[in-house]
């Protein structure tokens, strides 16, 4: 057996082509990324730039009759693009689970929540019903949702958002996976339940050491979160650097500018610092750099020439023509 | 001396949950804007917010108390006395795509308004024209559907339309919670335009404590349908005196990674508003909670100083 490597995702230039009723959308152009093991590892962006097509991939969750994958998925080394259903079932549940938005429709409505959970061990283990009850009831109470007996014999109706969340939790981690993807998991929930959920995601992590690919389009939930961060634009990653660095020394216009727009309560200036425009449809070809439109540094060549990925610093990168040059000053001259 | 335009006397909105039981969704609620203010109401999912903005503007009808506008009392007023108000003030509402017909065009949307309150044709375009003017979109937008459209760019539609009426008061009802940051901003600078530029008065809803505190002059926090604190927005995060709003401050999305800390999360979740009982609403989560007092006696909301209420036992 091979010796693990440091990262348990490498994706290399993934392009995702999904079909729709209104033609083929591009939702993912050239994905490059890296998951370091252990880390949580955040992808932030608007709705609509691919974050979640993109992470979806890694699990092969989208219908393959209207998808089409080019570049190479590696989790653990097994290359996921090329796996047969049959393995894929394997790892899905088991060395890889997912979390979504909106726990009330993840669950089914008339199962109890015990069950389901205790259904989600017995698919991929030989252990009888009793003991995967057992098993059941120590997650719940890991997460929280207490009294465990009580609970396990719930329907999801009868839990609150929060809870619900929790039952997810549970249920994605009971059979210890070695990656876990959130997908907004706190977006519905409000902000005192947000804070538990993230608290208790953060004790899951260090206890069990699972890596954690967390989606959001809050940067807050990032800053309070993640260790090291991704940011997406119109099916890109534009730049991935750990989160203070991130926060500290932008190297993407679009991050730069994505920092200033939080709305930020000490903020004392007359006015919010806005980005022009909106995203690009992704169903069209975009030539040049993909923010250029938006960019107030933008200029000639940005609209022609496609920014390749430069290095900044070991865990530092960015696809910005100038990106050294806002790394090292925080600003690019105009008129370059 | 500022003038009061909008006045809330101990309203009250019961709403029916089966047989002898009421949903207390807005619990003797008082408070007062004054003209050219941004005045913001902070609560979670279920604490009553939307549904007074909904009552001032009588799109629900209240069950006690008064509502005053103007100076004039328009809770008891006919459904005739209202239709020269109703222009006056007026809601954006918080997904945009839902409050647009989806199968008018913009266009057909802003004359039907105009129809309806007798405005001439050219009078009509003219505040068109100005309206598309000040949210920053092209005149082809009004031939587009709402579903051509981008949230912010409908957004800003809906804004303009409110304004279309020459109102005096809006009520934005979380008109950012369904946007991307970067179209957030443009939408909130919009907001802090029309009561710096028209000198509009805006009563601001929302769930997110860094958008109030960026763009609200006073605040109001709510907890299961009654006002907890309330005071001017540098009261509010300086003097926190309410340890529900301390424990909203607490779970505030942080502004840089450097500010991570273990405080203190509440635990639990928001109780049921059904037939709430005697006492303070929060007592149960509360970390300091009286016994025998906190969840027995109902606190009143008292003055702390001129600009600071809060109805608390033992404030911070």
């Amino acid at each position: 057996m091979q010796k693990l490597s440091d990262n348990i995702v490498e994706i290399e230039d993934l392009k995702v082509e999904l079909m729709s009723v209104d033609g083929i959308v591009t939702a993912v152009r050239g994905v490059d990324l890296k998951v370091m093991r252990g880390r949580i590892h955040g992808i932030v962006g608007e709705s609509g730039c691919g974050k979640s097509v993109m992470t979806k991939s890694i699990m092969r969750l989208h219908d393959e009759k209207k998808t089409a994958y080019s570049g190479k998925i590696f989790f653990d080394g097994e290359e996921i693009t090329g796996l047969k259903e049959k393995r894929l079932r394997e790892l899905r549940g088991k060395d890889i689970a997912m979390i979504f938005q909106n726990p009330m429709t993840s669950l089914s409505p008339i199962m109890k929540i015990g069950e389901q959970i205790s259904e989600a061990i017995l698919a991929k283990s030989d252990i009888s019903k009793e003991e995967a009850k057992t098993k059941t009831l120590e997650i719940l109470e890991m997460v929280g949702i207490t009294p465990a007996a009580d609970r396990y014999e719930m329907y999801p109706f009868e839990l609150s958002g929060g809870l619900l969340q929790r039952v997810m939790i549970a249920m994605a981690m009971v059979n210890e996976p070695r990656l876990l993807i959130a997908d907004e998991p706190t977006t519905a929930l409000d902000v005192t339940i947000q804070a538990q959920i993230l608290n208790l995601m953060k004790k899951m992590q260090k206890d069990t050491g699972v890596t954690i690919i967390f989606i959001t389009h809050d940067l807050g939930v990032i800053a309070e979160m993640c260790d090291t961060v991704s940011v997406m634009y119109a099916g890109k990653v534009v730049e991935t650097a750990s989160v203070m660095e991130l926060f500290d020394k932008p190297a993407h216009p679009y991050t730069k500018a994505l920092l200033d727009s939080m709305p930020k309560g000490s903020d004392t200036r007359d006015r919010l610092t806005t980005i022009q425009g909106a995203p690009p449809s992704l169903s069209m070809n975009i030539k040049g750099c993909s923010f250029a439109p938006r960019c107030k540094y933008a200029c000639d060549k940005c609209k022609s020439e496609e920014p390749k990925m430069t290095k900044l610093d070991v865990r530092h990168t960015s696809t910005c023509l100038f990106a050294a040059e806002l790394y090292k000053k925080g600003e690019i001259a105009i008129g370059n | 001396m500022a003038t009061k335009l909008v006045e809330v006397k101990h309203i009250k909105k019961y709403f029916p949950v089966g047989k002898d039981s009421f949903l207390h969704a807005v619990d003797d609620v008082s408070f007062e804007i004054e003209k050219g203010e941004i005045y913001g109401i902070v609560g979670e999912s279920g604490s009553g917010k939307s549904t007074i903005g909904r009552c001032i503007l009588r799109l629900l009808e209240i069950d006690e108390g008064e509502v005053f506008f103007a100076k004039e009392r328009i809770d008891d007023q006919t459904k005739s006395q209202m239709a020269p108000i109703r222009p006056q003030m007026q809601m954006v509402f918080q997904n945009p795509l839902a409050s647009f017909n989806p199968k008018k065009y913009i266009g057909a949307t802003f004359r039907e308004l105009g129809k309806v309150y007798h405005l001439s044709k050219e009078e009509l375009n003219e505040r068109i024209i100005n309206l598309l003017e000040l949210i920053n979109l092209p005149a082809d937008v009004l031939a587009r559907m709402p579903n051509q459209l981008s949230g912010g760019q409908l957004q800003r539609l809906a804004v303009a339309r409110c304004l279309l009426l020459n109102p005096k008061f809006i009520v934005a009802d979380e008109p950012v919670s369904a946007l991307d940051v970067s179209v957030q901003a443009q939408i909130l600078n919009l907001i802090l335009d029309l009561r710096d530029k028209m000198g509009l008065t805006i009563l601001f809803i929302s769930h997110d404590l860094n958008v109030v505190q960026r763009i609200c002059d006073k605040v109001a926090v709510v907890y299961l349908g009654t006002i907890v604190e309330q005071a001017t927005k540098e009261e509010l995060f300086l003097h926190t005196a309410h340890p529900y709003t301390k424990a909203l401050m607490n779970v505030k999305p942080i502004e840089h990674p450097s500010l991570r800390s273990d405080k203190e999360v509440l635990m639990g979740d928001i109780p049921s508003a059904v037939d709430v009982k005697e006492g303070c609403r929060f007592a149960g989560r509360c970390p300091k909670c009286e016994k025998g007092l906190c969840d027995c006696v109902t606190p009143p909301l008292v003055a702390i100083n001129e600009n600071h209420f809060v109805a608390c036992h033992h404030p911070l």
